[in-house]
């Protein structure tokens, strides 16, 4: 199952994974807009949530508007979970159904922000400064 | 509105009406001033009338963002606070990073200009679009991490991101700190107490609006490439990540400009205890970044063992541990943490904290205060539980903490007795963790900093201690660090990048030892904002907010007279590797001076320079104030 993987431990919580999602799906400047969220809880602890890639929101959604993408990495049976936004009709039981609570709507707009994997290449992986974040293909 | 980079708007809080309005950025001054400290200070010429009380309704308190703030680039979670300082009553500009700066851009405002004076204690959240004053007397007294935590409560939102004031500021002790994130500061200077004046508790801040970069492709690139130069480089790549800033503390020992004693000597014998180093061995249990932070130098600390047991939180950096370490004789890292702790919680600048309890230890050490003064105080080099104890007594005035809230001007008239021969500031504000005997560079900063002594604006111990060069700065290779020789020369430009990194508004870490150079940063603003920038043109904006503070400085009455330094520093040191070195600034000012444009005999700048910065208006108002004081003197 290709999925995100997380160490909290070397999380120094910089915000950099959710605002360079934002970058990468919207083009802006928006940790409020990213795949993966940090939260803070002073003075030292904190978790980051990211999807794990197990389909429960597929199961859940009325509409079959989140997929299997297989395209994407082919050495792996199961394919990528994404959104196909023209079906979704924000009706939020994707939201309910997500047991790790990373799918949440944007702040602007009644639709799901749903980890697509970047198709194939995490940004939040690559750029996170201390490896905290990883994605395993199996 | 511009390309990108800039939400576009200001937010006015008047705080007599208890009312709100928004008004849109000048394009011509953004492309002048940049954001952050340039254009802070030109909303504080602007707006506060000279001779303005510091902790009066006329002052402003200016919370301000850069264009990069809230971005990608490494280190860009930072804001800054410009005010009138009722420390040192000239601008001050001090800078704090966490997270509070880019939720404030993300909330669509490049700053906020608060006005005027509350009758009642209040504060503000600010919900993207919406402004709401709530009453804050239930939280007037609380510590900042009670305020913190309770805010979050009553308006039910755990990712707030909240500025406030512990007891210090409302007591308007004059270093009161403005923190945010629960342990970041905005500190030098006291903004806290103009905070405190307003009866402004807390700015909380919700944000989920975009931001956006003029040329996307390009910003990419570049944004990589600044990445990569943070990542390659051995101070924002490896030192500060593994050891923090106090890892520098054994370097600066080494060299003998660590600060021991109330700047009696520069080399401490217990330095190692006190370092970074140790630090990882004894109390880290994790690292922390502001907002988009690639260098993560904050240290989360829990201290499991002996006397200090149980204290939780962020660990000291550099001048904090300097300050409450070498400064009070003291090499117990423990106590150091906790005091920095508890001025965290009180809401404390750390630097003037521990800098005003050395200056009292230098004190009853010589006998010229003793226990009746101290209500039974035992304050001797090194007694790091009068040390921690003091603290808490300074925040709410009681016992001798009532002197010492005032600042060593105000403290050492109080006391008398020859006590101001051992003061160590400069325009009042106390010197930070450098000892400028060993490094001239850093003493010529000192003396001519707007905000009073400085050692950030430029850190010019990392060139000529550590031997980091800016090849761009027309620095020389080799200089020697006790020699007078030629350092305004390349003082000047560093003082002027450092101004416009700080309008920028990114963390000096970036620039400290010259990761990045000024074309790199010229090159990002550009593809950020859309308008061209190059190296020359980053370097005058700088130079033209240096120029403004100055001039705001020498509205309020400040001269060459005031660009001095401390009679220590013009002593011989004691002991260590420069066992010998005094400072003779005049050397040093006189070609400084030249070489800014400046006159020589004011220190003020000359209309010449200021309208070639396009300052015709400031050349006027000091021409006028010039013949005000002439009068006044005749």
């Amino acid at each position: 199952m290709p999925r995100l993987t997380k160490n909290e431990d070397a999380c120094i919580t910089c915000h950099r994974c959710e605002t360079i999602c934002g970058w990468v799906h919207d083009v802006v400047f928006n940790p409020d807009k990213g795949r993966v969220i940090v939260d803070l809880d002073y003075p030292d602890t904190h978790h980051l949530r990211i999807c794990i890639q197990c389909g429960r929101c597929a199961d859940a959604c009325p509409m079959d508007a989140i997929y299997q993408d297989f395209n994407i990495l082919t050495t792996s049976e199961q394919g990528i979970y994404r959104l196909d936004e023209s079906k979704c009709t924000g009706c939020g039981e994707c939201i309910d159904a997500c047991p790790t609570k990373v799918l949440q709507f944007y702040p602007d707009r009644r639709m799901p922000r749903k980890c697509d994997l970047c198709l194939g290449q995490p940004m939040c992986v690559r750029y996170c400064p201390t490896n905290a974040l990883g994605w395993v293909l199996m | 509105m511009t390309g990108g980079g800039y939400a576009g708007r200001m937010l006015r809080l008047d705080l007599n009406e208890l009312d709100f309005h928004v008004e849109a950025l000048n394009e011509d001054d953004l492309e002048r001033f940049i954001g952050g400290e340039g254009l802070g200070i030109k909303y504080l010429y602007d707006g506060v009338p000279a001779h303005a009380d510091p902790l009066g309704p006329y002052n402003r308190l200016i919370f301000m963002t850069g264009p990069l703030t809230g971005t990608l680039a490494p280190t860009s979670g930072r804001h800054c606070v410009v005010t009138k300082s009722p420390l040192t009553c000239l601008e001050t500009t001090s800078h704090a990073g966490g997270y509070w700066g880019s939720e404030l851009k993300f909330a669509g405002y490049d700053g906020i200009i608060v006005e005027g004076q509350s009758e009642k204690p209040v504060y503000v959240f600010i919900d993207d679009e919406e402004v709401h004053f709530y009453k804050a007397d239930g939280l007037w007294g609380r510590d900042t991490i009670q305020t913190d935590a309770l805010i979050k409560r009553q308006l039910g939102d755990d990712k707030l991101n909240i500025a406030y004031i512990g007891p210090a500021g409302e007591n308007l002790v004059k270093y009161a700190s403005i923190q945010n994130d629960q342990q970041r500061a905005a500190a030098r200077g006291g903004p806290g107490a103009v905070m405190g004046s307003k009866k402004l508790k807390a700015i909380a801040v919700r944000g989920t609006r975009d931001i956006r970069a003029a040329d996307p492709a390009k910003y990419f690139q570049s944004m990589n490439e600044l990445l990569d130069t943070c990542y390659g480089h051995v101070v924002t790549g490896s030192l500060f990540p593994s050891s923090g800033v106090t890892g520098i503390i054994p370097v600066m020992n080494e060299k003998g400009v660590l600060p021991t004693k109330n700047h009696y000597t520069g080399n401490f014998a217990g330095a190692d205890k006190i370092s970074g180093q140790t630090m990882a061995k004894t109390m880290l249990t994790k690292t922390r970044g502001c907002f988009c932070c690639t260098i993560h130098c904050t240290r989360v600390i829990d201290i499991e063992y002996g006397p200090y047991y149980g204290t939780r939180g962020k660990g000291p950096d550099y001048d904090s541990a300097v300050a409450f370490g070498s400064q009070c004789g003291n090499d117990n890292l423990e106590a150091i943490a906790r005091a920095n702790i508890v001025c965290d919680q009180y809401g404390l600048d750390t630097v003037s904290t521990g800098a005003t309890i050395a200056w009292a230890m230098e004190l009853y050490e010589r006998g010229i205060i003793d226990d009746i003064d101290t209500h039974g105080v035992k304050l001797n080099w090194g007694n790091h539980e009068a040390m921690t104890s003091m603290v808490p007594k300074i925040a709410t005035r009681a016992e001798f903490g009532a002197v010492l809230a005032d600042g060593l001007d105000e403290a050492s008239k109080r006391i008398g007795r020859g006590s101001e021969r051992y003061v160590q500031s400069v325009k009042n504000m106390d010197l930070p963790g450098i000892e400028a005997r060993g490094s001239k560079g850093m003493a010529l900063g000192y003396a001519t900093d707007n905000r009073g002594a400085d050692n950030l604006r430029p850190f010019a111990a990392t060139a000529e201690c550590m031997g980091f060069r800016s090849k761009e700065l027309g620095m020389p290779e080799n200089f020697d660090p006790l020699s007078e020789e030629g350092k305004a020369q390349w003082m000047i430009p560093c003082q002027n990048y450092f101004a416009a990194v700080n309008s920028l508004v990114v963390c000096m870490f970036t620039v400290i030892a010259f990761t990045v150079e000024p074309s790199q940063y010229a090159r990002h603003l550009s593809a950020l904002t859309g308008f061209s920038f190059e190296k020359d043109k980053l370097l005058e904006a700088g130079e033209r907010a240096w120029n403004l503070q100055r001039a705001f400085n020498a509205r309020e009455g400040f001269t060459r007279k005031d660009d001095r330094l401390p009679h220590r520093l013009m002593e011989p040191l004691p002991n260590g590797p420069d066992k010998g070195s005094a400072v003779h600034l005049d050397r040093m000012l006189d070609e400084y001076y030249e070489l800014r444009g400046w006159d020589k005999a004011t220190g003020w700048p000359t209309p010449e320079k200021l309208r070639s910065l396009g300052l015709g208006d400031v050349a006027r108002d000091l021409e006028k104030s010039r013949l005000l004081s002439g009068r006044a003197l005749a």
